[in-house]
């Protein structure tokens, strides 16, 4: 069955939505645009598309290699879209998580974090270096169950579809039983932001069940006002750069490593991994952030 | 894809980055205070404490110490937001002054250089020695 891109088909209503926004922005102020972090994270957008047309059959190729080892030939009939969009966003959520634990992951996925706007532009601003990363066996449980090639890329389409709404400060909340089951622009501020109660939560595509399922939610606070971008922003809006910037700092990291097991660390450890200790990860800001807001876990070491 | 997708859409991406410049213009980041300057790094540093502090007198960047432990802070107006950097042992190649003017070099993939002019000459001599101590 031959199904559209559902990317493509939505590109034209990308475009008229950011274009809504920047109006929304500049005459309601609600929202922040710049011109050169817009012209980064559309050109990214257009980088990534170039990069996955090139790439494509290594992903076709090391799929259908797969599929060869399906259990069920699931046909093409509703019930079965409406599963794969369902656990294809289940593996979603177990991709996104891993992409921000794993630095080997991060690299890619880091390039959708670098900017320290939230807007619609900011949902184009998608890597280019998947292909160098293992995430393509993310999708080996959807096809060794035996849903269709095309099936499982079309609702991951939907799926990216879905999110580029979220990207945006113009919408506060939505009502309360969407926000209790769906990814909102609210819940995915919070995964966007730095503020160190934000750091490493809600990593839902379209449902934010999973986020609560697994424990990885947080909600966003009125008192602690969401600030984008990454722990150590880019000083440069440079789009190659942007791309590059986690992978030469791995290159470096590996030069430099004086053993396997430090090597081993820089790859797959945690962003911000360092064998002495020196950098900050995720976890060294939350606990300096705890211990900061609630002077009496200061002097308690980790033992106690 | 054809050539035509790939014109039409850098095309398309042209139009909306003018789009953008004409409604927002260049707002420009500043550090307009030591406060500004503190607010921004304690966002970064959860436990950071305002210590000594010097701005550039063009308000685009500054240098300010987190009381706290001693480590110096560079920030830089990039866009219309900042960008900051702990400039911990081994984080700085070099650290040049002309005057009151200092020019950083860091070993920073995404941010190598960061200039600021103090407020006169002997300031800017405190930090170059400063930072030569701590951040090469």
């Amino acid at each position: 069955m031959n199904l559209p891109n559902p990317v493509s088909l939505a590109t034209p209503f990308f475009i008229v939505l950011i274009v809504g926004e920047m109006m929304f922005a500049r005459f309601l102020h609600r929202g922040r645009y710049e011109a050169r972090d817009t012209a980064t994270s559309l050109l990214l957008g257009f980088g990534s598309v170039i990069f996955g047309g090139l790439f494509a059959f290594v992903f076709v190729a090391f799929a259908n290699w797969v599929a060869a080892w399906r259990v069920i030939d699931i046909g093409w009939n509703i019930p079965a879209f409406v599963i794969c969009f369902v656990i294809d966003d289940l593996v979603y959520y177990w991709w996104h998580r891993i992409s921000h634990r794993v630095r080997w992951f991060w690299a890619d996925h880091v390039q959708h974090h670098s900017s320290q706007h939230y807007n619609l532009s900011t949902a184009l601003r998608q890597p280019w270096t998947g292909v160098f990363t293992p995430s393509l066996l993310f999708k080996i449980p959807l096809l060794i169950v035996g849903f269709p090639l095309g099936m499982i890329v079309f609702v991951h389409g939907i799926n990216l579809v879905y999110q580029f709404w979220i990207h945006t400060e113009t919408i506060k909340k939505m009502p309360r039983w969407f926000e209790a089951v769906m990814n909102t622009p609210s819940h995915h501020r919070v995964h966007h932001a730095t503020n160190a109660r934000y750091l490493d939560a809600n990593y839902a595509g379209v449902f934010i069940v999973w986020d609560r399922m697994f424990g990885t939610f947080v909600a966003e606070r009125a008192d602690d006002k969401p600030c984008y971008g990454i722990v150590k922003n880019l000083g440069t809006f440079n789009p190659f750069k942007a791309v590059l910037h986690e992978w030469v700092g791995i290159a470096k990291d590996l030069w430099a490593a004086r053993s396997l097991r430090e090597a081993a660390g820089y790859v797959f450890g945690p962003p911000g991994w360092s064998p002495d200790g020196s950098r900050d990860t995720s976890e060294t800001i939350k606990a300096r952030w705890a211990a900061h807001a609630n002077p009496r876990l200061r002097d308690v070491s980790p033992a106690e | 894809m054809n050539l035509l997708y790939l014109i039409g859409s850098l095309a398309g991406v042209g139009l909306l980055v003018t789009l953008n410049w004409v409604l927002f213009g260049t707002a420009r980041g500043t550090i307009a205070s030591t406060e500004a300057l503190a607010a921004a790094l304690g966002h970064e540093s959860p436990d950071f404490r305002p210590g000594a502090a010097a701005i550039g007198a063009e308000a685009n960047a500054g240098l300010m110490e987190n009381a706290a432990d001693g480590q110096v802070f560079v920030a830089v107006a990039r866009g219309d937001g900042l960008v900051t950097r702990a400039l911990a042992h081994g984080t700085l190649r070099d650290v040049a002054r002309d005057g009151a003017a200092l020019t950083l070099r860091l070993n920073d993939f995404t941010l190598p250089k960061v200039r600021l002019t103090l407020a006169d000459e002997a300031a800017a001599q405190h930090w170059q020695a400063r930072l030569d101590v701590e951040g090469r």
